[in-house]
């Protein structure tokens, strides 16, 4: 194919610009990028699970894994180079397109190995978590690659993944074993996030003293970073939702104008959260409308979250009758029919 | 399509700040479009503030999406909760009315049942007036005045639509406009003040800033608002059954604001607008010469494409007024008006003011008809308004009963476009008629075509059938025209609680019975709408799948102008369908679209894409891959067309290979065409580029698909074309150490014998023939050139042993002796070690084996021409072989016929010299030989030599630039065979002329010819001065020489 012939073309291009750039045969600069930092560059020494030691000028220097936001290894094919790209743009399609044209067998080193087969996989995951791709083989696979590479530093990643597969199909007990691994973690966001994660889970089984218990937990905690304040407020979240099904209307209401005057818009996970929570206090109260109209902020506001607008979704389909809309429900059926089959198995 | 009511009269300073107000139509009934008023509507509500992304409630984002999925009642019961959530601005919660006010407008915009329309308008403008009144320092009250006074308007536009216009309905629609005529008022004294207080000049924005676009804001919204006040008022006076008698206060008004503003802005298309609405004021007050003076000057203003309508319009003006003096000035209204139909444009044909343009012009026509005196003038002013008015009539309007009724009095009972159907009381009911009409009118059409079949019988009362299938037609157009316009109206009556369900039966049955009725493009917009308002339910595939259709064949029938457009909306709704429903087999017809549209936008990594995408078992899969593979191939020749070395060309043929083995596979005999066998022919040559010999011939022998096993099926062409890739495969395989030459032979000679079989007698299928045998040893010929030795010999024995075959087969069958002859000298010369004879070995018997075949025809040959020809190619051969005598004697038999032919004379100097070239060992005879190559030979009975040799031919070609190669290459075996003679002769002074020749030659052509030749040249002088014994520097020498010289 013509196109074929321009890629050899482009794919001999990038192989010799990806020998100029790593500069000498023998020499191994690696490249990590952490998260609100400058790149630092060299080899890497160690990789494990918690994360990785670098020689920088002659000392090592250990970068804990939840702070790293990429790795480039010297000697990653430029399939990969792209691929990982494009997975950092949620874009896993293109991601996967790439990743399949590596030549494994030119890779020399066990970490960039390790690194294709991660970054595939999440993207099958991602893909298989809004409806556009298989499930079942991508957590298959995610577990091959937690066995095969256990001390990646996409360990806890590919675990959180992991659970998220799992309440996606279902499988609650499964997506708690899962979370439960990041207690593993060194990192606090990790060991936090466990707890948040297993407290979701245990409100989507109806285990509302339980998630309870863990969101307070959250909530109560000491947070050093943006990232464990923000799992703060996503226990938040949880906790209104409790609240809201414990028939506590009130009290879920306050919270979540609280977490609502303070949100920030593009942070749309969290304002997913929050919505539904307010939805699902609306609800119990039997403030149809009310309800209809936190769980539409999600709908038509904040729908990348694949499991906050399964559950905006749900609700909606449910609502939309009782305020005498049948047809909107069935609109809602659509669209979950389409966009997430076979979700929660 | 009716004319666009709404137009932009003046832009703000933001884009999203268009105010559009409405154009009225001439008569006292304006007619406003339920899709028409939506668009007026949309636009009012789009004149929002942007949204903003800060801490809080995402009120105005959620509210623009609530709009936008049409959940106005869930917006309503947001805005009326607004205050209980937190971090709303207090600039939206004072708003909350104007927004209010918005959901209510497009709500009405958005449902088609008129008391809801009316119910939303009126809690619209209620929102409206309160939010004006509770704020009237909010920066977006004038906004919102803008927005009443159009509102007013409109609402007063569908009240003057109400089929019962009594005169409570009139009242009530004059109150409107009145109404918005002093909301206009409000709006002009309040910007008046407003814009006294700023500033004239420029505007420093970092102390006011925003100022300078308020201000434009604020003088946009100020001239449309004195527009609109005017025209209000005169919109009111035309409520009235007498406008000029009961409404003349308000026209005069009305009149003197427009005289105003046109005057005041003049150069403005709101200026131009208000000097027509001037010129119809006055028509309507019976002031023709103000009124024509109006429309004059709207006629003159520039040439501006906003100004067309208007100028449309007031041709219009002056056409009524013409035809309305006495007595009539027809011809001046014809002059006026004619031009604007003429120079329509393809977007105003089907607008109002065309068809009404139309409509008076007929009558001017008319009234020629009824005022000339000469039979021409009357017929041909007959023939105008009858054009003017069929066209009119095509078009659905208000214009249309009188067009017809106008038609009825030429004479012409015009058809009946638009069946009359009664209304039905519901969408089901209209969708049961609908049923029972196509339902018949399918029982219909298998009538027709029975009838169809009976008419070609023997005995048939053709006439009969005709009338009978003429009546048959007609009955089934008028049923599905019904059908139709049942569907419509039953769909106008939707109401919000209706089943969806039933809905979307009625969309789906609508959609297939437009494309049955041929309106592709509606079939296109209707199923598209259902499969995008019912994504994933089997009836939005079907609607899906009409749309899809519809669109192919659209693409199939454009002009290529047009096409893309096309094929962009056939890729949305495919790209859609697959989408949607992936795995239903039905929408393999759409990635099958899409593949055909991205091939034929050679955009090919696009339908590589979809071809992947598509399951294995779809019927067109195997079709598309053949396509591919196919087009693979094309790309693989034009690469090796451009460049014979490119070495990208060779990974193509793998990937072809690929497609079409797998396009091939899923074939049986009964679905092969010819183009399936095109297919696989060229899969085979693919193999054979290849080398994969022993597969290239089982897929020609392939049961299902072979091009061998088949070729009967296909055409004479095709047959030639797969038997000769037959002997391509055969003699690739004779070419491999383990062949078995004789079985090979065997097989090759049996697939000759076929070929001679398809040939017959006859004399253009026997031409064909050799032509595919000559492009085989083309084709064998560059196998050769790039071949290595050991391979070149053996491909040249085993095309021996097939051409013998052949001729031996062919005894003394001319035709095919001369092919196989001239096949052998092609393949012969082709086999030479050397470029100069004598060819020796394969080659030499080779030449040997195509002289006895030609000689064989010339014994035979009686025509002059094909003599001469025989004996050119003759007298080539034996040059190759060195057989320079006999050489001779062909090329004097050829000159002797025909002394011109230059190549014949070309070939005869060449003889002579390469005589010399081989007599080296005998000087003498060389000598000769050369001089013969010069002067010639063979002196006629005047003395003139019949072979020219270099010099003559030298001089015959010197002045015709036709034949400039031929010159200097006369010119440049002149030298060397001077050199040549000099040295066989050991005499310096005939080898020194070589130099002068090429002195002389360079002195007038500085560049010799061409930089081949002057290479040669350079190339013959180094061996002349080396000869010689002097310097040697080829043309550099004479270079000095001559510049010194000159």
């Amino acid at each position: 194919m013509l196109n074929q012939t321009s890629n050899s073309k482009a794919w001999l291009v990038a192989n010799v610009l990806a020998l100029l750039v790593a500069g000498p045969v023998m020499a191994q600069n690696d490249r990590v990028f952490p998260i609100g930092g400058s790149p630092v560059s060299g080899p890497i020494t160690n990789v494990t699970k918690q994360g990785i030691t670098i020689k920088v000028g002659g000392t090592d220097q250990n970068i804990p894994a939840n702070r790293i936001s990429k790795i480039m290894f010297s000697g990653d094919p430029p399939e990969l180079t792209r691929g990982r790209e494009f997975v950092m743009d949620a874009q896993y399609d293109k991601a996967i397109e790439e990743f399949k044209k590596v030549d494994v067998s030119k890779i020399k080193r066990d970490v960039i190995i390790a690194d294709l087969a991660f970054y595939r996989f999440y993207s099958e995951a991602q893909l298989g978590l809004t409806g556009q791709g298989n499930r079942g083989q991508a957590a298959a696979n995610l577990i091959n690659f937690v066995r095969q590479h256990g001390e990646s530093w996409h360990h806890f990643a590919a675990a959180r993944t992991l659970g998220d597969l799992a309440m996606s199909e279902g499988k609650f007990e499964g997506a708690k074993n899962f979370y439960k691994q990041l207690e593993k973690s060194t990192a606090t966001e990790n060991r936090i996030a466990s707890v948040y994660l297993i407290g979701a889970v245990d409100l989507q089984m109806g285990n509302l003293d339980e998630a309870l218990n863990a969101f307070d937990k959250v909530i109560g905690a000491r947070v050093n970073s943006p990232e464990e304040a923000r799992l703060q407020n996503l226990a938040k979240a949880g906790r209104v939702a409790v609240l809201g099904s414990k028939g506590d209307t009130e009290a879920a209401i306050s919270e979540s104008n609280a977490l609502i005057e303070a949100l920030n818009p593009s942070d749309t996970e969290l304002a997913a959260r929050i919505y539904n929570a307010r939805g699902r206090a609306m609800t119990k109260a039997g403030q149809h409308d009310a309800a209809i109209r936190a769980y539409l902020h999600t709908h038509l506001m904040f729908s990348n979250t694949p499991d906050a607008h399964v559950e905006s979704l749900t609700a909606l389909v449910q609502l939309w009758p009782q305020v005498g809309k049948p047809d909107r429900a069935g609109q809602m059926r659509q669209v979950l029919q389409q966009s997430y089959p076979g979700w929660g198995g | 399509m009716q004319s666009s009511i709404v137009r932009t009269i003046a832009k703000g300073p933001s884009q999203n700040r268009r105010i559009f107000l409405p154009v009225s139509a001439r008569t006292n009934a304006p007619r406003v479009a339920p899709p028409v008023l939506f668009t007026a509507v949309m636009v009012i509500s789009s004149v929002v503030a942007p949204c903003r992304v800060v801490a809080g409630e995402p009120a105005e984002l959620f509210l623009q999406r609530l709009r936008s999925a049409e959940y106005f009642d869930v917006a309503l019961g947001y805005l009326d909760a607004l205050e209980s959530y937190p971090g709303v601005s207090g600039e939206l919660l004072q708003a909350k009315h104007l927004e209010r006010a918005q959901v209510y407008f497009e709500a009405a915009g958005a449902t088609r049942i008129p008391a809801e329309q009316e119910k939303y308008f009126s809690a619209g403008e209620q929102d409206l007036r309160q939010f004006i009144d509770e704020n009237p320092s909010h920066p977006r009250v004038s906004e919102a005045r803008i927005i009443l006074g159009t509102r007013q308007l409109i609402h007063a536009m569908v009240l003057s639509r109400n089929p019962k216009q009594d005169d409570e309905i009139k009242e009530k629609t004059r109150k409107e406009y009145l109404a918005a005529a002093q909301t206009f008022d409000k709006i002009i004294d309040t910007l008046k003040e407003e814009l006294a207080a700023m500033p004239t000049g420029p505007i420093n924005e970092s102390e006011n800033p925003g100022l300078t676009e308020r201000r434009e804001q604020y003088r946009g919204e100020y001239m449309q608002a004195q527009l609109q006040a005017a025209h209000s008022r005169r919109l009111a006076a035309e409520t009235y059954s007498k406008p000029a008698e009961q409404g003349k206060e308000l026209l005069e008004e009305a009149l003197k604001r427009l005289l105003d503003f046109s005057e005041k802005y003049r150069g403005y298309p709101p200026g131009t607008r208000a000097m027509l609405y001037a010129g119809q004021i006055q028509q309507l007050l019976g002031d023709q010469k103000a009124a024509l003076d109006s429309y004059q000057r709207v006629q003159e203003q520039v040439d501006d494409d906003r100004l067309r309508s208007l100028k449309i319009e007031a041709a219009i003006g002056t056409v009524e007024l013409r035809l309305a003096e006495d007595p009539p000035a027809y011809q001046l209204a014809i002059d006026r008006g004619q031009p604007w139909v003429d120079g329509a444009r393809p977007n105003e044909k089907r607008t109002n003011e065309v068809q009404r343009l139309r409509l008076e012009l007929a009558k001017a026509y008319l009234e020629k008809v009824a005022k000339s005196e000469k039979p021409k003038d009357k017929n041909d002013a007959t023939k105008a308004a009858r054009q003017l008015l069929n066209d009119a009539r095509k078009i659905p309007g208000a214009h249309v009963e009188e067009t017809r009724s106008l038609l009825a009095t030429l004479g012409v009972e015009p058809e009946e476009q638009t069946v009359e159907v009664e209304r039905p009381g519901s969408l089901n009911e209209a969708l049961t008629a609908a049923k029972t009409l196509i339902e018949s009118s399918d029982q219909l059409a298998l009538s027709q075509q029975v009838l169809n079949r009976q008419i070609n019988e023997p005995g048939a009362d053709k006439e009969d059938i005709e009338t009978q299938l003429d009546e048959v037609g007609k009955e089934i157009t008028q049923q599905r025209e019904k059908a139709s316009t049942l569907l419509q109206m039953g769909l106008a009556m939707l109401a919000p609680d209706d089943d969806t369900t039933l809905v979307n039966q009625a969309r789906n049955l609508f959609a297939f019975n437009l494309f049955r009725q041929n309106l592709f493009h509606e079939a296109a917009v209707v199923g598209e709408f259902l499969a995008q308002a019912a994504p994933g339910d089997p009836l939005g595939l079907s609607g899906g799948m009409i749309a899809l259709n519809a669109y192919q064949t659209l693409a199939r029938d454009a002009e290529d102008s047009h096409r893309d457009e096309v094929m962009r909306g056939l890729s949305e709704i495919g790209n859609y369908l697959v989408r949607h429903w992936p795995d239903d087999p039905g929408v393999a017809g759409a990635r099958g679209a899409l593949i055909a549209v991205a091939l034929n936008q050679q955009r090919w990594d696009e339908a590589r894409k979809h071809l992947e995408a598509t399951p294995d078992d779809s019927p067109d899969k195997a079709n598309f891959l053949r396509i591919m593979g196919t087009l693979t191939w094309n790309s693989y020749l034009l690469k090796l067309q451009e460049n014979p070395e490119d070495p990208e060309a060779a990974e193509l043929l793998p990937v072809a290979a690929k497609d079409l083995r797998a396009g091939l596979k899923p074939l049986q005999p009964d679905q092969v065409s010819q183009r399936e066998l095109d297919t696989s022919l060229i899969l085979t040559k693919v193999l054979i580029r290849q080398d994969k010999q022993e597969e290239a011939m089982r897929v020609l022998e392939n049961p299902s698909f072979g091009a061998l096993t088949l070729a009967d099926k296909g055409s004479q062409d095709f047959q030639f074309s797969a038997l000769t890739t037959a002997l391509q495969v055969f003699i690739g395989q004779m070419t491999s150490a383990d062949a078995n030459a004789d079985e090979l032979t065997g097989k090759a000679n049996e697939i000759v014998n076929r070929m001679q079989k398809v040939a017959g007698d006859n004399p253009q299928s026997k031409a064909r023939m050799i032509d595919n045998f000559k492009l085989l040893a083309r084709d064998i010929r560059q196998q050769m050139d790039s071949a290595p030795p050991a391979k070149r010999k053996t491909l040249v024995t085993a095309f021996q042993t097939l051409m013998t075959g052949l001729a031996d087969a062919a005894q003394d069958d001319r035709s095919t002796l001369m092919m196989v002859g001239q096949t052998f000298a092609q393949i012969g010369e082709g086999a030479m070690t050397k470029p100069e004879p004598p060819a020796t070995g394969q080659a030499f018997d080779l030449l040997q084996s195509g002289r006895e075949m030609l000689m064989k025809v010339l014994a035979n040959e009686q025509d002059p021409e094909e003599r001469v020809k025989l004996h050119f190619q003759l007298g080539r051969m034996a040059r190759l072989q060195g057989d320079f005598a006999n050489a001779i004697k062909e090329f004097a038999e050829v000159v002797r016929i025909k002394q011109t032919m230059l190549t014949a004379q070309e070939e005869a100097a060449l003889t002579y010299q390469q005589w010399g070239i081989a007599s080296a060992d005998t000087p003498a005879r060389a000598a000769r030989a050369h001089e013969m190559a010069i002067l010639g030979s063979r002196p006629d009975d005047k003395g003139k030599n019949q072979i020219w040799g270099w010099n003559t031919i030298s001089k015959r070609t010197g002045n015709n630039p036709n034949f400039r190669d031929a010159f200097f290459n006369a010119r440049y075996h002149l030298a060397l065979n001077r050199y040549l003679q000099g040295k066989a002769l050991r005499d310096e002074k005939k080898m020194r002329d070589a130099i002068t020749f090429t002195s002389d030659l360079l002195r007038f052509f500085p560049d010799l010819g061409s930089p081949e030749w002057r290479t040669k040249f350079d190339r013959l002088l180094r061996d002349v001065q080396g000869s010689l014994g002097e310097p040697v520097n080829g043309l550099e020498a004479l270079q000095t020489v001559t510049s010194s010289s000159s």
